[in-house]
C-alpha cells in the first residue's frame, strides 16, 4: 500500500511539475530561440557581412580603379602603392567571403569574381605597365577602353550578381528565420499553454489536495487553539487563584511573622519570670526545710500526747474494770442479801434479826449498785471523752502526720516543682530560640512567598499573555480556514 | 475541784453517813413491814415474782441439759448436792425468750424446781398483808405477778399425764 503524498511532496511535485513544465518552455524556447539566432546569426554574420564584403570589394576595386587612374593621369608611386593596397585589400575581403561562403552557387559567383578580378588585374597591370613604358594616350586609353573598362564593368557585374545572390540568401534567410522564429513564437505559446494547463491542473489538485489537507489541520489547530485558549483561559484563571492565595497566603506568614515575634518576646519573658520563679523555688526550698523541722517536732510531741491520751483511756479502761468488779461486788451482794432475806424469812422470829442485817446489806448493796453505777456512768463520761480525744488527737495525729506527709510532699513536690522549674526555664530558653529562628524563617518563608506571588503574578500575566496569543492563534486559524474555504467564512 | 470529784466525795460521805446511821437505829425501825417481790424480765417483758413462794436467787448457775418430753425443761442443775430440773419460766407462761437465760429461782414449794429467766432488774417492797396480781415500779406500767403455785402444779400435772400415758402404752 502506497503511502499518502506528504504535503511537502505535494508541493514539491507541484513545484517540480510547475519547475519542469517551465524547463520545458525554456529549453523549447532556447531551442527556438537559438534557432532563430542561429537563422539570424546566419543572415546577420553570413549574408549580411556578405553584402558588406561585397560592398568592400566594390569599394576596393573602385578605388583600385582610381589609384590605377591617379597612376593614369600623374604616374606616382603612391598610386601605385595604393593599386596594391587596394588589390591586397580586395584579395582579403574575396578570401573572407570565400571563407564564409559555403553554398556552391555562392563559390561559384566568387570563382567568376576572383577570375574577373584577376582579369581585371591582369588588364589593370597590363595598362600600368603601358603607362610606367610611358605607352601612347590613345595606346592606353584603348587598352582602357576595351581590356580594362570592360573588365572591370564585368568585375562590377559579377560582385552585384554576387550581392544580389547575397541578397537574395539574406532574404531567404531572413524569411526562414522569420518562419523559424514564428514557428517558436507558436511552440513556446503552445508550451506555454500546455505548462499553463498543466500547472492549472496540478495547481486545482494540489490547491484541492492541500485545501483538505490544511483544511483538516486548519480545522484541528482551530480545535486545538480553542483547547489551548481554553486551558490557557484555565491557567490564567488558576493563575490569578494562586495569585490571590499567594498573596492571602503572604499576608498569612506576615502575621505569622508578627505573632512569631510576639512569641519570641513573650518567651523571653516567660523566661525571665521562669528564672525568677526557680530563684524563689530555691529560696522557698530553705523555708521548706525549716517548716518540715517544725512540722517534726509537731508531729512527735502530738505523738507523746496521743499516747499519753491513750495511757489514759487504758487506765480510764481499768477504772471501768474495777467498777464492774465493784458493780459484780454489789450485784453479788444484793443477791446474798435477797437469798439473806429470803432464808431469814423462813428461819421465823429467829430469822427476823438476821433478816435485818440482810436488810441492811441488802440497802448497802443498793446504794453500792446506785454509787457503782454513778461511777461507771462517770467511767462511761471519762471514758467517751477520752475516746472522744483519743479520737481527737488520733485525728489531729493522724491530720499532723498527714499534714507531715503532705508537708514532706509539698516539699518534695517544690523541689520537683524548682527542679521543674529549672527545666522549664531551660525549656523556654530552648523555645525563645526555637520561636526567634522560627521568627527568622518565618521572615524567610515571606520573602519567599512574596517572590513565589510575584512569580504567580508573572505567570497569570503570561498566562494571560498566552490566552491572548491563543485567542489570536484561533482568529487566525479562522482566517487560515477562510483562505483554504471561503466557505466557512 | 471537778466535778466527778464532787460527786465521788459525795457518795462515799453519804454511804457512810447511811451505813453509821443505820446502826444507830432501832431494830425494830429496821425490820421489814412488807412483802417484797422481785422486778424482773421473761422474754423481754415485766413481770413480778414474790419472794416468799422463792427459796434462793442465783445468776450464772450451770446445768445439764436433757431431753424431755416437755419443751419447757432446759436441763437439770444442782443445789447444795440437790439436784432440781430446771424449766423456762418464760416458756411455761407461753413466752418465747430470745436472750440467754442467766437467772435462776428455786421455788420454795415441794417439789423444789428452778425456773429459769432473762433478767432480775431489783426488789419492789409492797404493803404487807396485800396479794396483788400486779405492780408497778415509779414510772412504769403495772406489771403482772407470776404465781409460781400454780405453775408448779401445772408442770406436776401434766408430768403425771406424760406418765400415765408412758404406762398406758407399755
Amino acid at each position: 500500500m502506497t503511502r499518502p503524498w506528504t504535503f511537502g511532496q505535494k508541493m514539491a511535485a507541484g513545484y517540480a511539475l510547475t519547475v519542469a513544465l517551465a524547463i520545458l518552455v525554456g529549453l523549447i524556447s532556447v531551442v527556438a530561440l537559438s534557432s532563430v539566432v542561429a537563422s539570424k546569426e546566419r543572415v546577420i554574420s553570413v549574408y549580411s557581412e556578405n553584402l558588406v564584403d561585397a560592398a568592400r570589394l566594390e569599394v576596393a576595386a573602385s578605388r583600385r580603379v582610381v589609384a590605377v587612374r591617379g597612376y593614369m593621369l600623374d604616374k606616382t608611386g603612391a598610386d601605385l602603392d595604393q593599386a596594391r593596397m587596394y588589390m591586397e585589400s580586395f584579395q582579403a575581403v574575396l578570401a573572407r567571403l570565400r571563407a564564409r561562403t559555403t553554398e556552391p552557387q555562392e563559390t561559384e559567383l566568387l570563382n567568376r569574381l576572383e577570375r574577373g578580378a584577376a582579369e581585371h588585374r591582369a588588364a589593370s597591370e597590363r595598362m600600368l605597365g603601358l603607362r610606367s613604358a610611358d605607352a601612347p594616350t590613345a595606346t592606353l586609353l584603348r587598352v582602357f577602353d576595351e581590356e580594362v573598362r570592360p573588365r572591370f564593368a564585368a568585375l562590377l557585374r559579377q560582385i552585384e550578381d554576387f550581392s544580389a545572390l547575397e541578397e537574395r540568401r539574406r532574404d531567404e534567410s531572413r524569411q526562414t528565420s522569420t518562419d523559424a522564429a514564428n514557428r517558436a513564437i507558436q511552440q513556446v505559446v503552445g508550451a506555454v499553454i500546455l505548462a499553463a494547463v498543466a500547472a492549472a491542473f496540478a495547481a486545482t489538485m494540489l490547491t484541492r489536495a492541500l485545501g483538505q489537507r490544511i483544511g483538516s489541520a486548519v480545522g484541528h489547530v482551530q480545535s486545538s487553539s480553542a483547547e489551548l485558549q481554553a486551558s490557557a483561559s484555565q491557567q490564567a484563571s488558576g493563575a490569578k487563584q494562586q495569585a490571590s492565595a499567594m498573596t492571602e497566603i503572604a499576608t498569612t506568614i506576615s502575621e505569622l511573622v508578627a505573632t512569631s515575634r510576639q512569641i519570641a518576646e513573650s518567651a523571653q519573658r516567660v523566661a525571665q519570670v521562669a528564672q525568677q520563679t526557680a530563684d524563689a523555688a530555691r529560696s522557698g526550698d530553705g523555708t521548706l526545710e525549716k517548716g518540715r523541722e517544725s512540722t517534726a517536732v509537731i508531729d512527735r510531741q502530738v505523738g507523746e500526747v496521743v499516747q499519753h491520751i491513750l495511757d489514759l483511756g487504758r487506765k480510764s479502761q481499768e477504772i471501768g474494770a474495777v467498777a464492774d468488779i465493784v458493780a459484780e461486788l454489789a450485784e453479788q451482794t444484793n443477791i446474798l442479801a435477797i437469798n439473806a432475806t429470803i432464808e431469814a424469812s423462813g428461819a421465823g422470829e429467829a430469822g427476823r434479826r438476821f433478816a435485818v442485817v440482810a436488810e441492811e446489806i441488802r440497802k448497802l448493796a443498793d446504794r453500792l449498785a446506785s454509787s457503782t453505777k454513778q461511777i461507771r456512768g462517770q467511767i462511761d463520761e471519762v471514758r467517751a471523752a477520752v475516746n472522744a480525744t483519743v479520737m481527737v488527737t488520733e485525728g489531729s495525729a493522724k491530720a499532723v502526720a498527714d499534714g507531715t506527709r503532705q508537708f514532706g510532699e509539698v516539699a518534695q513536690a517544690f523541689k520537683q516543682i524548682a527542679a521543674l522549674v529549672e527545666t522549664t526555664t531551660e525549656a523556654v530558653r530552648e523555645i525563645e530560640l526555637s520561636t526567634k529562628q522560627q521568627a527568622t524563617a518565618a521572615e524567610q518563608v515571606r520573602i519567599a512567598m512574596t517572590d513565589v506571588a510575584q512569580t504567580t503574578r508573572e505567570v497569570e500575566s503570561s498566562s494571560g499573555q498566552t490566552l491572548q496569543t491563543a485567542s489570536e492563534l484561533a482568529s487566525l486559524s479562522s482566517e487560515l480556514r477562510r483562505l483554504v474555504d471561503p466557505r466557512t467564512a | 475541784m471537778t466535778r466527778a470529784a464532787t460527786f465521788t466525795r459525795t457518795s462515799a460521805q453519804t454511804l457512810r453517813d447511811e451505813f453509821d446511821r443505820s446502826f444507830s437505829l432501832a431494830m425494830a425501825a429496821l425490820a421489814p413491814q412488807q412483802d417484797t417481790l422481785l422486778a424482773v424480765r421473761l422474754a423481754g417483758a415485766p413481770y413480778a415474782l414474790r419472794m416468799e413462794e422463792i427459796a434462793g436467787l442465783f445468776v450464772d448457775r450451770l446445768f445439764v441439759p436433757m431431753p424431755s418430753p416437755l419443751p419447757e425443761l432446759l436441763g437439770l442443775t444442782a443445789f447444795r448436792g440437790e439436784a432440781m430440773p430446771v424449766y423456762d419460766l418464760g416458756g411455761l407462761l407461753g413466752l418465747r425468750s430470745v436472750l440467754p437465760l442467766r437467772w435462776l429461782v428455786l421455788t420454795r414449794v415441794q417439789p423444789r424446781v428452778a425456773l429459769a429467766f432473762e433478767c432480775f432488774e431489783t426488789r419492789i417492797a409492797y404493803p404487807a398483808g396485800g396479794k396483788a396480781d400486779e405492780v408497778a415500779l415509779e414510772g412504769e406500767a403495772p406489771r403482772p405477778v407470776v404465781a409460781l403455785g400454780r405453775l408448779i402444779d401445772g408442770i406436776r400435772r401434766r408430768e403425771e399425764a406424760l406418765r400415765e400415758s408412758k404406762e398406758g402404752l407399755g
